[in-house]
């Protein structure tokens, strides 16, 4: 990508965006972090050939059925299967068989899912742990296309090579091509790794998430987010998780301490896994 | 009258950082934001190597960390860095920019819109071209915009992309740059 080509919003009209957007679809950006905003805003308006925040305030307006298109555009975030292969062995090796140990099953989270390497991990290390039969995993995403696109299983093969570096060093028990097939440069996961998943649409105020859940996993997402919306997530998280559940949050994510609403115990400070007490 | 100085470096810039950090006054009076390419998969290490000589903290901000003076901020593996709207560090996953990420082009991006004229960016020693529209940025927004002399840099290919791209302020050795920097 060239940066240099690309269109550049100002302030106001990623404002006159978020709030088209909160009138005609009810979805509230507002508290989004603004740099990611604006660049996810920018990336819609070139990907669609729109020119300006005039003409993707204009489509949004006129065509119903292309703001699908936009929150698969909006979501977009790309990264491999196992990022932190530290963190899916600490997740395979103590948190798994803790929850196994302490109730056999349960009720598994993963929120807000875009391009879906976090789900598809979590059901392979599932699966090779053979325990997917133990565990309910049940997704959101903020669009049923968003949901179509993670089931169909579509991924760019740039993605193979990190993606099998990563399955190495969370040391997977089997050859990783398994899982994918790339032929004329169109990669796709094994879709039957997520057969299972329950996969549920969810405004980005989190409401309507699943109850009495024993792990969530939602890491790289609090990001996109102000403080103020990431503490509402945080505490509609934390209802979420049954006492003694985990969630994990991206490495570099904070989590506050002193938050009305939620308190987390840390478990891994290095991979950010907390637990509710 | 600054309020940041930004560096971008790759191949060859490890030992120009060291120098830089070891050499800048302990109550250096602005924030140093450093991108660097780095190995997206080697979380820790880094952060430990560049502080070893440093006589300022150098550290590997959280999201929403805010940006302080007299402290260097190096930007975490496989995650963007930009400056946030308040003068905090916001992270990002989204996808490589010229293979990179974090992409000192974004890292240079944010802070020429965040800090206009009062940023100064430095482009070090590296294999890519990451980081030349970041500079031309920071000169736009009416910046401070140095590039490490190619004559000195191991590798001249970022230096020689940033020159080619923008007519910057200095074409500076280290020692130059240090000098520059500790006038500030």
């Amino acid at each position: 990508m060239e940066p240099s080509q690309k269109y550049e919003i100002g302030i106001v009209d990623t404002r006159k965006v978020v709030q088209t957007i909160f009138d005609l679809y009810g979805f509230d950006l507002k508290d989004f972090a603004l740099t990611s905003l604006k660049r996810r805003i920018e990336h819609v308006v070139s990907e669609f050939n729109l020119a300006d925040a005039d003409g993707l305030v204009n489509q949004l307006r006129t065509d119903k059925a292309f703001f699908e298109d936009f929150t698969t555009e909006f979501v977009v975030e790309t990264t491999e299967l196992f990022r932190d292969p530290s963190l899916w062995r600490a997740l395979r090796d103590e948190l798994i068989p803790d929850l196994v140990n302490s109730s056999g099953s349960g009720k598994i989270f993963v929120p807000m899912i875009s391009s879906g390497e976090e789900l598809y991990s979590l059901c392979i290390l599932l699966k090779e742990s053979g325990l997917e039969n133990k565990f309910q995993v049940i997704a959101s995403a903020i669009s049923g296309k968003i949901i179509d696109c993670v089931k169909e299983g579509s991924f760019d093969p740039k993605k193979i090579e990190n993606s099998e570096s990563n399955y190495q060093k969370f040391s997977g028990r089997f050859d990783f091509q398994k899982y994918y097939t790339h032929e004329n440069q169109k990669a796709k996961w094994d879709k039957t790794i997520v057969e299972n998943v329950q996969f549920i649409t969810q405004n980005t105020d989190f409401s309507d998430s699943p109850k009495s859940v024993r792990l969530i996993v939602f890491r790289n997402k609090l990001i996109y987010f102000n403080q103020l919306l990431s503490d509402k997530i945080l505490s509609v998280l934390y209802q979420s998780l049954l006492p003694g559940g985990y969630l994990i949050i991206g490495n570099k994510e904070k989590m506050s301490t002193n938050a009305p609403g939620y308190y987390f115990q840390e478990v891994d400070r290095s991979e950010k896994i907390f637990k509710k007490k | 009258m600054y309020k940041a100085v930004i560096i971008g470096g790759s191949a060859g810039s490890f030992q120009v950082i060291t120098r830089i950090l070891s050499s800048l006054p302990k109550d250096f009076p602005l924030p140093v934001i450093l991108s660097l390419h780095r190995l997206k998969h080697i979380r820790s290490g880094f952060v430990e190597a560049l502080s070893l000589k440093s006589n300022i903290p150098v550290i590997e901000p959280e999201d929403k960390d805010q940006i302080r003076a007299g402290i260097a901020y190096l930007a975490p593996a496989n995650y963007h860095m930009f400056v946030e709207l308040g003068n905090r560090i916001a992270l990002s996953t989204e996808q490589a920019v010229n293979h990179s990420r974090p992409s000192i082009d974004l890292t240079f991006i944010t802070a020429a819109q965040a800090y206009r004229e009062k940023a100064i960016g430095i482009i070090l020693s590296g294999a890519n071209k990451d980081g030349a529209f970041g500079l031309k940025k920071i000169k736009d927004m009416g910046g401070v915009a140095i590039v490490q002399d190619p004559e000195e840099c191991q590798v001249q290919t970022m230096t020689e992309a940033s020159l080619k791209l923008t007519k910057v302020d200095y074409v500076l050795k280290t020692n130059q740059i240090i000098d520059f920097l500790k006038k500030l």
